[in-house]
């Protein structure tokens, strides 16, 4: 019976031999989801491993972490709105267009993935007939609702932890960091993996962007589906116009609010303030507090003001007339050089300025063999 | 004359302040301080070399400056005394101790020779700062380190209170800066920098580091094993705050030498591991200039009056936990406080919810890896011989369906 398809389809031109896959919805919320994914793995990525080279070199290529941490923060709230629109989107097109539910895991998922892992392996002739979307594919979409359920609700936690622990024990805010990592890695490997095989190596499957995918490629993975497009039981009619505006004023007028409430709560735990944003206070006072004024060389007295006595004249007092002094001999010759007013030891009063040497023993003392000359 | 207290040097081991970050400018400085030296005091450049063996003995300047009372005022009208006694200088570490003979006019340089010149500055601190510059002329490694440090910056910014040499060391009395090595008492330090930092010193003894320290314990850590004795920075500075988790590290990471104290060396991993310390940690590596706002060891355990978490004064004694964690998360409650794991890794008793996510993830990844590994690996195999057979059958012009062929 497939053989039949084959040798119908090989008549046809190129362009008919592709099926549309994917309508404008479906391939706008998956560029958004790629685009947002990519950007938190990398920039969240940077922040688990930041010991590695290649880790640093990103995050100075983005500005700095505090720029990295907004880049990751602003592509969350677009994957958390993507996500949000895809709940009601999904839910308009089961309840009001009564698309059947052709994503639900089943039984036949698990006989598909023995079936197809025997085909591989040469246990089995047959590869088997895979529905509209096969067990591969299944397990990827379900891997991403839970994925984003993991890093949404651990991210939230994360991003505002003041307002998580008003409702949780404490302990949930390590344990979501946790989550966040190990999920991180697992979603990041899962994509590297599965999706990279599936669509880019084993084909390079293009209809997430174009909407329309190659008979040949429906065939080998899709065959139940293409069985049924042949027998025009795929896909089910729409249920009668009138029914689906009933179910429509029904619907949109809910699930509006429901998207208004869930984006109110986003909005008010994203813009709480967690932490102040300056700089913590410092622990300790002033620096500079002085035990006691800076003092002059050490093993010396302290300075004090010598307010009474004019400018560059020496300081020490002198008693009317000292007694008793050193010899004066030919080193010491010159009493004005130590004893002038102007000179640094024992100064003479500013009146002596203009005595002789000569003069000096007439009213000062000196030591007795000089005194006896 | 090259006096070196190299022990000094290697107190903090992992601090690459030296080399790495002034290694370049220090050649500069080189040169500006020849420059200062020449411009204001051109003896003290001369003075440099060997000395003068026939230069004026200490006797020879104590004949007068040994007298009581001999003093000057300076224009500033601030009174110099000039008494010097020689049991000072010979106490000194420049007196009986120096490997070679220190004179007076070493350092003053510019008074040798009778009548001596004129005072040569204003006031006494310009002075003294200016003599500061001599020290250099033997102990030219520290000076050079100390012209990056906070003090001379702030001195070149003309805040002269800032310290100088012999503000710390003293000046005739000067003493060596390494307690351990000379059996000072290690509080020495402590009470130097207390001279002007009163405040911080107080708490420095307070804290458990300071009462180790003044126990005589070698381990503990005094004022220059955080801020190197020289080349100090400016701790408010944005790379200081960076650095200060390593600089915690040096001890808090050693292993022997914590197990002395049975303080666990987990603490730098975790933090480093957690938000704030990874925060920090590429904020060091990719912003070095930048002041972070997230939390470094001494937001959460103090600077200088650190007190193990069972003592209650702790700021970071779990009753005491929720005032810390407010000082940065104003809003933050009890619980808040949990979320911090006080630096311990994830185990069963103590963190059961963090283990069981652990644990989760430790299953389902190799076991989802491992079911994507053999899925896509059989596929693959299948792949390239199916289409290896369909691409022999359609160079005959067989059939495109390569595994329909065998129906």
């Amino acid at each position: 019976m497939m053989g039949a398809i084959g040798r119908e389809v090989s008549a046809m031109t190129e362009r008919a031999m592709k099926i549309i896959r994917f309508g404008l919805t479906e391939r706008v919320e998956h560029f958004l989801l790629l685009l947002s994914f990519t950007i938190l793995a990398i920039t969240g990525l940077v922040q688990k491993f930041p010991e590695a080279g290649l880790s640093l070199g990103l995050i100075r290529l983005l500005g700095g972490i505090e720029n990295t941490r907004s880049i990751h923060h602003i592509s969350a709230i677009v994957l958390i709105l993507l996500s949000i629109f895809h709940i009601f989107y999904v839910g308009y097109k089961i309840y009001v267009l009564k698309r059947p539910l052709s994503m639900l895991p089943g039984l036949k998922d698990v006989t598909d993935a023995i079936g197809l892992l025997k085909y591989n392996i040469g246990l089995s002739r047959q590869r088997p007939l895979m529905d509209r979307y096969n067990f591969g594919e299944k397990i990827e979409y379900w891997a991403v609702v839970w994925g984003t359920l993991v890093m949404a609700v651990s991210g939230y936690m994360l991003w505002n932890p003041v307002l998580t622990t008003r409702i949780l024990p404490g302990e949930f805010i390590p344990a979501a960091k946790m989550a966040h990592g190990y999920e991180a890695i697992l979603a990041v490997l899962s994509i590297l993996i599965w999706h990279v095989w599936h669509v880019h190596v084993k084909h390079f499957n293009k209809s997430m962007f174009t909407g329309a995918i190659d008979l040949e490629e429906m065939e080998e993975d899709h065959a139940l589906e293409l069985e049924k497009i042949e027998e025009g039981v795929w896909p089910p009619p729409l249920p009668p116009a009138r029914e689906r505006w009933r179910r429509a004023v029904l619907y949109l007028p809910l699930a509006g609010l429901l998207a208004i409430l869930m984006l109110i709560t986003t909005y008010y735990y994203f813009t709480e303030r967690t932490a102040i944003t300056t700089l913590p206070p410092a622990p300790v006072e002033e620096a500079y507090a002085p035990a006691a004024p800076p003092g002059l060389p050490t093993a010396t007295p302290a300075p004090e003001l010598a307010q009474e006595i004019p400018k560059r004249i020496l300081w020490r007092q002198i008693e009317p007339m000292p007694v008793q002094s050193h010899l004066v001999d030919e080193a010491r010759a010159d009493c004005q050089a130590c004893h002038g007013p102007y000179a640094y030891i024992d100064p003479g009063p500013l009146d002596h300025a203009e005595y002789a040497n000569d003069g000096c023993t007439e009213c000062h003392a000196v030591a007795k063999e000089v005194s006896q000359r | 004359m090259n006096v070196r207290s190299s022990k000094f040097e290697v107190q903090c081991p992992k601090s690459k302040v030296r080399g790495r970050r002034y290694g370049i400018r220090k050649t500069q400085y080189a040169l500006l301080l020849m420059v200062l030296f020449l411009l204001l005091s051109p003896g003290v450049a001369l003075a440099q070399g060997d000395p003068d063996p026939n230069r004026p003995t200490n006797d020879s300047c104590l004949v007068c400056h040994a007298e009581e009372g001999l003093s000057m005022v300076l224009p500033s009208n601030e009174v110099l005394p000039l008494t010097m006694d020689a049991e000072t200088l010979d106490a000194s570490a420049h007196g009986v101790h120096a490997s070679e003979e220190v004179r007076c006019v070493d350092c003053h340089n510019d008074m040798a020779g009778y009548p001596h010149a004129d005072f040569p500055d204003v006031d006494y601190r310009t002075w003294q700062l200016k003599m500061s510059l001599v020290c250099g002329n033997c102990h030219e490694d520290e000076a050079l380190d100390r012209q990056e440090s906070v003090h001379a910056r702030l001195i070149a910014a003309g805040k002269f209170e800032a310290a100088s040499c012999a503000d710390c060391h003293g000046s005739h009395d000067v003493q060596w800066a390494d307690p351990e090595k000379h059996e000072v008492d290690r509080m020495h330090m402590v009470n130097a920098c207390g001279q002007c930092h009163s405040t911080i010193a107080e708490d420095y003894k307070q804290s458990i580091h300071g009462q180790e320290a003044a126990k005589g314990n070698a381990d503990a850590p005094t004022c220059s094993n955080c801020h190197p004795a020289h080349q100090i920075l400016d701790p408010r500075s944005a790379e200081f705050r960076l650095q200060s988790p390593e600089l915690c590290g040096q001890c808090h990471a050693d292993e022997e030498l914590m197990r002395q104290y049975d303080i666990s060396t987990d603490v730098f991993d975790t933090y480093v591991a957690d938000f704030h310390g990874a925060t920090v940690a590429i904020f060091e590596a990719t912003e070095p200039g930048e002041i972070t706002n997230k939390a470094v060891c001494s937001d959460c355990h103090g600077a200088h009056l650190i007190l193990p978490p069972t003592d209650e004064n702790s700021s970071v004694m779990s009753a005491n936990l929720v005032k810390t964690c407010q000082r940065c998360h104003p809003d933050a409650n009890e619980s808040f406080t949990a979320s911090w794991m006080g630096h311990y890794r994830p185990d069963w008793r103590h963190y059961p919810i963090v283990t069981a996510v652990q644990w989760f993830y430790w299953l389902i990844i190799p076991f989802t890896l491992a079911f994507f590994a053999v899925f896509v690996s059989t596929d693959a195999f299948r792949t390239i011989k199916d289409r290896r057979r369909k691409k022999a059958a359609g160079d005959d012009g067989g059939n495109r369906q390569g595994g329909e062929r065998h129906d």
